[in-house]
């Protein structure tokens, strides 16, 4: 080894380099999802994760048959109505971007750690169950509509609204679960992914028409704010934009012939 | 398995710590290899604008964090409970990749104060040892404010950081914290500008009396050069920053302080998507040594790497993980209180209190240390015997803050969890009412260690390479409850003086919950001390009983202080490799006589 010594701490000038460079040095690193594709072994359900996402049109339903269908949009109507103050989740398609999400591989678990033996835990050890987000919504959905059945006599999405916030909330209480049914895990999952949906990126399949982010006020993602920063927080009147633009740019590129 | 040619040293793990070790040993002319089991990142094209802005991909799906089907630990708050796996990025988000969570990290970098470093024996000076509950294992540190301070101030200036000195050489500095120890030199950067909100809670603490200074930032407030000749620029405040990589050269990290340099000399060799799984070990007693480290590439094929020296930088997970699998060092044995490694595992007890104003914020605006702060709750910068405390003093304490980190859509949309979860037309009502008018005062509350918290290896729960997961043994303890309500006491005085209306406020009752992330501030397990029999580590941070392996990061910390914690893993990385560079590598051999 090549000794080096000091006789106090070197100053911080005496951090640059001594000698300059003689070989470039060797860089394996290649970029995020090519090489990520390439780790049989624990890459391939991280670089589904994590790689980047592409802008595909909407068209058929891709994981969800059509009465989970029903069942979802019927949900998220009632998570973040439609009402006197403009359009909700429904209308942002949010289910649109569940089904997308559930679709891909993995069913949305494609980067936990999926390992048994599975116990039941505490809620404050997580999520301790055998199945992926796709599984649990292909299994609680129709125990969910068999509650409604026996509760309310008809399937969750013909129930009335007063119905179905009550059905939720039965869910969301516990009141619902059971050994094999895991309503109030399943609540709180739909309720998370409808707000996701509403929320995140057009390019994920919801926020359609930047209703999500009409809704709170978010004037979409800007890389620079200075000019706004001493604005006293007063609304700022710019159009919204997505990563890959205006509501227009997403209209015409994931719904033909609908947009805006 | 097959063998590389051998090297001086290995590092595992190309983060934070990772990054300064490369630029210490190649500067002294040293061959190395860095294993990182994440990809390559960069500014271009890894966080542009187009990439980067991405709520949905980062924040929910955790796009940079490590997950954990490739590494994550088991649970249980007590020796009693089987240890469950956490499935899912939970109460911490580790990175993935190189420059590690310094990436995505929110750049809020303080240094602690002087008392920290001797937390023990102050507050047995000054309360008594009574003080300190039986099971509580809270130790001072082997190294001292002093002897870090001129560290610091290199990490500060490697980092450009933006902050306003309360106190130069003993001189206090209007507008600066005067809690702070004496620096020798002013940041190397003025402070951010403010927001209407940190301008707010400036007013407040002032006005009640308080000490309020910004929070020093690892964000650019202007065009800066670092001693190593890395550039940055200026931050816009895109508020995507805290959990993301900056698009912008503003914040730092690896990527905009040490990598472009050390990524140009000749002596290190970079091996990307390589999993370090063992340290290779030989000997016995005093003659145990690291002869190498077993990795995994990204073809799946086992590789060993030869080396004199092994630099373990792989952040306080699997920093313990990778010595108790290597059985590098004796592991904790809780029962009879023997063993290190494991040992004081501490994590951060983070409050909050929420606030509505009549005000109007644009809370998408914001970097990730825009904040102001005030220290008078940290540390024993209080009378902890005082009328403000009421009931049984605690050890410990933290700072009081309100930061504008940026708030996008998606976190702006959750209220509550579980059974207290809003919905229906009060979701709507709140998204469109309250988003715009919400502020958080929060605590960073300190984390003393215990007897029974510790890390050891899971029975069960395996990884995909046949490893046993790491097993975090944790819960909150009475100390800590009362500390971490004493401190939300105080962010709801704030909130309430700058006008607020409390909508709630979480102290961190009840059994801690892994499925909500905190903070990642876990620290401890290979923690630093004056005497063998006391810690993991010197005060250099190399091995009491393997005197060729040198641990870096937070896992050397005894217990938690009340203030994040990367300034500290900074500049005492920085002090151990300096005195490695000075008395090590002419003849190797403990740096401290056992
Ligand atoms: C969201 C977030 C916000 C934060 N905000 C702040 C803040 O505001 N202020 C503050 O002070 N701190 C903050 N932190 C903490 C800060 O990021 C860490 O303190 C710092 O990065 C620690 O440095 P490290 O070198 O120990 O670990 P890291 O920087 O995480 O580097 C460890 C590296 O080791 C790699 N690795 C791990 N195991 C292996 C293995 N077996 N083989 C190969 N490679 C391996 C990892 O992939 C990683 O790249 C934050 C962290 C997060 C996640
Ligand atoms: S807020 Fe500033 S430092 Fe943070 S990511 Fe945006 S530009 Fe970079």
């Amino acid at each position: 080894m090549a000794p080096t010594s000091h006789s106090s701490p070197p100053k911080i000038e005496e951090l640059e380099p001594r000698w300059r460079l003689t070989r470039r040095t060797i860089l394996r690193g290649l970029a995020f999802v090519v090489a990520a594709v390439g780790l049989p072994r624990f890459g391939s359900a991280i670089a589904r994760a994590i790689a980047p996402p592409t802008l595909q049109p909407i068209g058929p339903l891709e994981f969800f048959t059509d009465a989970e269908y029903a069942f979802v949009a019927a949900a998220s109507a009632r998570f973040v109505p439609a009402n006197d103050t403009g359009p909700g989740a429904l209308e942002a398609d949010a289910p649109r971007y569940i089904d997308r999400k559930l679709a891909a591989p993995g069913g949305g678990a494609a980067a936990w750690y999926m390992d048994g033996p599975f116990e039941p835990g505490m809620p404050t050890q997580g999520w301790q169950v055998d199945l992926t987000p796709a599984a649990l919504y292909r299994r609680t959905i129709p125990q969910m509509n068999n509650a409604a059945k026996n509760l309310y006599g008809a399937d969750f999405k013909d129930l009335s609204a007063a119905n179905q916030d009550a059905l939720l909330t039965a869910m969301q209480k516990k009141e619902l679960d059971a050994d094999s049914i895991h309503a109030s895990l399943f609540f709180a999952t739909l309720l998370n992914d409808t707000i996701e949906g509403l929320m995140s990126d057009p390019l994920y399949g919801g926020n359609k028409d930047f209703i999500g982010w009409k809704m709170i006020g978010f004037p979409g993602v800007r890389y620079n704010w200075l000019p706004w920063l001493d604005h006293e927080g007063e609304p700022i009147d710019l159009p919204i934009v997505g990563m890959y633009g205006t509501a227009e740019s997403y209209g015409a590129r994931m719904r033909k012939g609908t947009g805006p | 398995m097959r063998h590389k040619p051998p090297v001086d040293a290995v590092i595992c793990g190309f983060g934070a710590t990772g990054v300064l070790v490369a630029e210490a040993l190649t500067r002294a002319g040293l061959s190395i290899v860095a294993l990182e089991r994440g990809p390559m990142l960069n500014t271009a094209p890894d966080f542009q604008p187009s990439v980067m802005q991405d709520e949905l991909r980062f924040q929910n799906r955790h796009g940079l964090m490590v997950q954990p089907r490739l590494s994550t630990q088991t649970f249980r708050h007590n020796a009693s409970e089987t240890a469950l796996p956490i499935r899912r990025v939970g109460a911490w988000q580790i990175g993935l990749g190189v420059g590690g969570s310094a990436v995505h990290w929110a750049g809020q970098c303080f240094r602690y104060s002087p008392n920290e470093f001797r937390l023990r024996s102050q507050f047995e000076h000054q309360y008594g040892p009574g003080i300190f509950p039986q099971d509580m294992t809270s130790q001072d540190w082997a190294v001292t404010y002093d002897e870090l301070e001129p560290y610091y101030d290199r990490f500060e200036k490697l980092l450009g950081v933006s902050g306003q000195a309360g106190n130069i050489k003993g001189r206090l500095i209007e507008g600066g914290n005067p809690f702070e120890g004496p620096r020798s030199d002013e940041y190397p950067n003025p402070p951010l500008a403010r927001v209407k909100a940190t301008r707010m809670f400036d007013k407040a603490a002032r006005e009640m009396g308080l000490s309020p200074y910004p929070c020093p930032a690892a964000q650019a407030s202007r065009p800066y050069t670092n001693p190593l000749g890395v550039r940055m620029g200026p931050c816009t405040f895109c508020g995507f920053c805290s959990g993301y990589g900056c698009g912008n050269y503003s914040k730092s990290s690896p990527q905009t302080s040490v990598l472009p340099v050390v990524l140009q000399r000749s002596g290190l060799e970079l091996r990307t998507l390589s999993v370090a799984t063992h340290i290779l070990m030989s000997g016995k007693g005093k003659d145990r040594r690291a002869k190498g480290v077993v990795y995994v590439d990204a073809q799946n094929e086992e590789w060993v790497q030869p080396a004199e020296m092994v630099f373990v930088c792989a952040f306080t997970m699997d920093n313990v993980h990778l010595l108790l699998v290597s059985s590098a060092g004796t592991a904790y044995d809780p029962v009879s209180g023997t063993g290190q490694i494991g040992r004081n595992y501490a994590f951060q007890i983070w409050g909050y209190a929420n606030f509505l104003f009549k005000e109007r914020f644009n809370p998408f605006i914001g970097a990730g240390a825009l904040g102001q702060i005030v220290d008078n709750y940290d540390c024993d910068n209080f009378d902890h015997a005082g009328p403000l405390v009421t009931g049984k003093p605690f050890v410990g304490g933290g700072y009081v803050a309100l930061f504008q980190y940026g708030t996008p859509p998606i976190a702006g949309s959750s209220f509550g969890s579980g059974e207290t979860a809003v919905w229906g037309a009060e979701l709507k009502r709140k998204i469109r009412e309250e988003y715009h008018h919400v502020q958080q005062v929060q605590s960073m509350g300190a984390n003393q260690s215990y007897r029974d918290v510790f890390l050891d290896l899971d029975p069960t729960y395996k990884d995909s390479f046949g490893r046993p997961l790491l097993r975090v043994t944790y819960d909150i303890k009475p100390n800590d409850h009362r500390m971490s309500n004493f401190l939300v006491d105080r962010c709801v005085e704030i909130g309430r003086a700058m006008g607020g209306t409390l909508l709630d406020r979480n102290s961190r009752k009840g059994p801690f919950d892994v499925t909500v992330f905190q903070t990642t501030h876990n620290c401890g397990g290979t923690i630093q001390s004056a005497t063998p029999d006391k810690g993991a580590v010197n005060k250099f941070g190399q091995m009491w009983e393997v005197p060729n392996i040198f641990v870096y990061g937070a896992s050397q910390f005894p217990q938690n202080a009340g203030r994040n914690p990367t300034d500290t893993v900074g500049a005492t990385t920085l002090f151990g490799l300096d005195e490695v560079t000075r008395r090590y590598l002419p003849s190797p051999a403990p740096l401290v006589d056992a």
